[in-house]
């Protein structure tokens, strides 16, 4: 890939990413503090291979979309670190976190998303669910409570789940 | 009373169509749930981790620009 860089010994940058061909660099410099809202991590120890490779490819259209927040790729050491210390989310692996750093400072209830995109088989979905996601906090970032957002989104999606089976009935009956 | 009976059977069967429909909703709606969780209080201890993890420079800031 064209922004592939690689970390020299010494440089100060100590993470290895899990997701090839992906290096981190010194923190960027940072957005206004109106625009600067979240955080997101993209956590992944590597064993959903297909689910990897389809973020890995995508990494740069995650950039630009989240080109006003701060990313971080935790590398796989530290992801099974992570995950043996919590434990319930063996498995849900590659995660993206969206960390709202305003409403955690605030004390806010809800303070982000957690994208499990580990628990999904084919790529294709996975994409569909980080566009999703990527949707859901591009039109709602000015939003107080983005989270109203995803409620709403799984609303719309029973209900899109309720006319595809009620299509697929009809059509097993015809 | 015949009338009556000729009514039963359809109303099982859309009464069973109905149910069926709302499991298959809940279903998916349940595994989207999955999916695209909330962080709330009970993920606390993880990004708890994460902030260590960015304030002692374990992890640092991701960009393609560099």
């Amino acid at each position: 890939m064209s922004h592939e860089h690689h970390q020299t010994p010494g440089d100060g940058s100590s993470q290895a990413t899990s997701i090839p061909g992906h290096h981190p660099h010194a923190r960027r410099p940072a957005a206004p503090e109106a625009t600067r809202r979240l955080d997101v991590f993209i956590i992944d120890s590597g064993w959903n291979a297909p689910i990897s490779m389809a973020l890995t490819k995508n990494l740069s259209q995650i950039r630009v979309y989240l080109e006003e927040d701060t990313i971080y790729l935790v590398d796989q050491p530290r992801s099974i670190a992570l995950l043996k210390s919590n434990p319930h989310l063996i498995g849900h692996d590659p995660m993206i976190l969206f960390l709202d750093r305003l409403r955690k400072d605030a004390g806010h209830e809800r303070f982000g998303i957690r994208l499990n995109l580990g628990l999904l088989r084919k790529p294709e979905q996975a994409l569909a669910r980080l566009q999703s996601a990527l949707r859901i906090v591009a039109e709602n970032r000015a939003c107080s409570d983005m989270y109203h957002a995803v409620e709403k989104q799984l609303w719309r999606a029973g209900l899109d789940g309720a006319f595809k089976v009620i299509g697929e009935s009809a059509l097993e009956i015809v | 009373m015949e009338e009556g009976t000729g009514l039963i059977v359809p109303a099982i069967v859309a009464g069973l169509l109905l149910a069926c429909l709302g499991y298959e909703v809940e279903r998916r709606r349940s595994r989207l749930r999955r999916v695209f969780g909330i962080l709330d209080r009970d993920e606390l201890k993880l990004v708890g981790h994460l902030d260590a993890m960015v304030e002692t420079g374990e992890i640092q800031a991701w960009s393609q620009h560099g």
